[in-house]
């Protein structure tokens, strides 16, 4: 099967778009109704990034933050974070990192360490360190305790993104795991996936 | 009924969010930043959308203001911080810097909440239709806004039938979070189930077709867009020749 930026697109996967994108949204949702001190709202970007390529899940991540955005303008900056999700957990997805436990823990330390990267760049430059949300405490106890703004932006940011990202990955992979064969045999990096019974039987 | 800026064609209005954008991005004196933001509130006022646009506006611009003040003036450390109280100091430069990033946020956050105030997702996609984009990249665009809503629906109907079963969505930490796989799966499932169907439905109406496909839905570029366009480009290039303010 050929992959690439140029095969990536097809009908199926672009279908997927619109549906990790409202994922992401109720993800977001759920979680304000049950109440979690945690952002699962990046399910759809990883699902997708997972069964459709990096590049399907760069165009998700955009997207996604584009919507949100109609409504809240401070989200559209963060697109980068998770344009750099789809990327990254796409190239993992596509190098088989998701097959085996070693692979799946290095490949976890990487997306946090890139989004939580992303995350304080976009935090820094765009907002002056500021997110407008909860986490700030912690980063103003961080300066508080004498540190750079740098420093502590993305102190912050790797503490709770590491909790973030690791919800987010296992929540998509439990249910990428329950995605019918039939349905991920169609996607140009489901395969792997799929369990070594129902391939061998097929 | 409908608004005169309603009908303005979206390329126009982004042309007015880019050229808003640009002047605020190179500009160091608050004081364009505030003509900027005075001219976004004209701008929806002209609209007739003034209260939503304020009710957005402070819903997620004002906190945002709000903290980076907070924190620039009042923890942050810099060369001149007078100790105040324990952590707590005063620092002008802190001030200064909280007002050049504030205030540039406002102006470019405010011109954004009014183009997508006052731009319907249809026009945006009719324009870009005729602006010859790929019809893939249109129909996502569409698609996903409409099934955000949907979604949202089928989230709540799913979320209602497994609390019927028994499923705790109160409780510790752990407990609500168990509550969220059984949420979330049948969501995707079914989700992926239409997509299936999407697909079929979509092939079978010849989406793939290599040709062109011609709209119901028209709009038209009249007179004021062209001029609207011509007097912001002047405006950039008069900006840009004066100087940067």
């Amino acid at each position: 099967m050929k992959r690439g930026l140029r095969y990536d697109f097809g009908l199926q996967a672009l279908m997927l778009i619109p549906v990790g994108v409202s994922l992401n949204v109720v993800g977001y949702q759920l979680c304000t109704i049950l109440k979690l001190p945690v952002f699962i709202d990046q399910i759809g970007t990883y699902l997708v990034a997972m069964v459709a390529g990096p590049w399907v899940g760069v165009m998700t991540g955009f997207l996604g933050n584009v919507v949100n955005g109609m409504l809240n303008p401070v989200a559209i900056p963060y697109g980068l974070v998770s344009m750099s999700i789809g990327l990254f957990a796409g190239f993992f997805s596509r190098f088989k990192f998701f097959n085996h436990l070693i692979g799946i823990i290095v490949a976890c330390g990487i997306l946090t360490i890139v989004s939580a990267g992303t995350a304080a760049v976009v935090t820094v430059f765009m907002f002056g360190g500021i997110t407008g949300a909860g986490t700030d405490l912690v980063t103003a106890a961080f300066l508080a305790a004498g540190r750079q703004l740098w420093d502590s932006v993305f102190s912050t940011n790797i503490i709770t993104g590491t909790i973030n990202t690791i919800l987010n990955f296992a929540i998509s992979y439990l249910v990428v795991k329950r995605i019918p064969p039939r349905f991920l045999v169609k996607l140009n990096y489901g395969v792997p996936y799929i369990s070594k019974e129902v391939l061998k039987h097929g | 009924m409908a608004n005169p800026i309603d009908k303005w064609y979206p390329s126009t209005k982004l042309m007015i969010v880019l050229t808003v954008i640009i002047v605020s991005m190179f500009s160091t004196i608050p004081l364009v930043q505030y003509v900027l933001f005075g001219f976004a509130i004209l701008l929806s006022l002209c609209s007739g959308k003034i209260g939503r646009f304020l009710n957005t506006f402070f819903k997620s611009i004002f906190v945002i203001v709000l903290f980076i003040f907070l924190v620039q003036v009042f923890i942050v450390k810099n060369d001149d911080s007078q100790p105040i109280w324990w952590f707590i100091g005063y620092s002008q430069i802190g001030l200064d810097t909280s007002i050049g990033l504030a205030s540039r946020i406002v102006a470019i956050s405010s011109i954004i909440i009014w183009f997508f105030q006052v731009t319907s997702v249809k026009d945006i996609v009719a324009a870009l239709e005729k602006a010859r984009i790929p019809k893939k990249v249109t129909f996502v665009i569409s698609a996903t806004i409409q099934l955000v809503p949907q979604m949202t629906k089928l989230s709540q109907t799913i979320t209602d039938a497994q609390r019927a079963r028994g499923i705790e969505t109160e409780g510790s930490v752990l407990v609500r979070m168990k509550a969220f796989i059984p949420m979330m799966g049948p969501l995707v499932l079914t989700s992926i189930q239409q997509t299936d169907e999407r697909v079929l439905t979509l092939e079978a109406r010849g989406f793939s077709a290599p040709i062109r496909k011609t709209a119901y839905y028209s709009m038209k570029k009249t007179a004021l867009d062209y001029m609207i366009v011509i007097a912001c480009l002047l405006g950039l290039i008069a900006y840009f020749v004066g100087g940067p303010l």
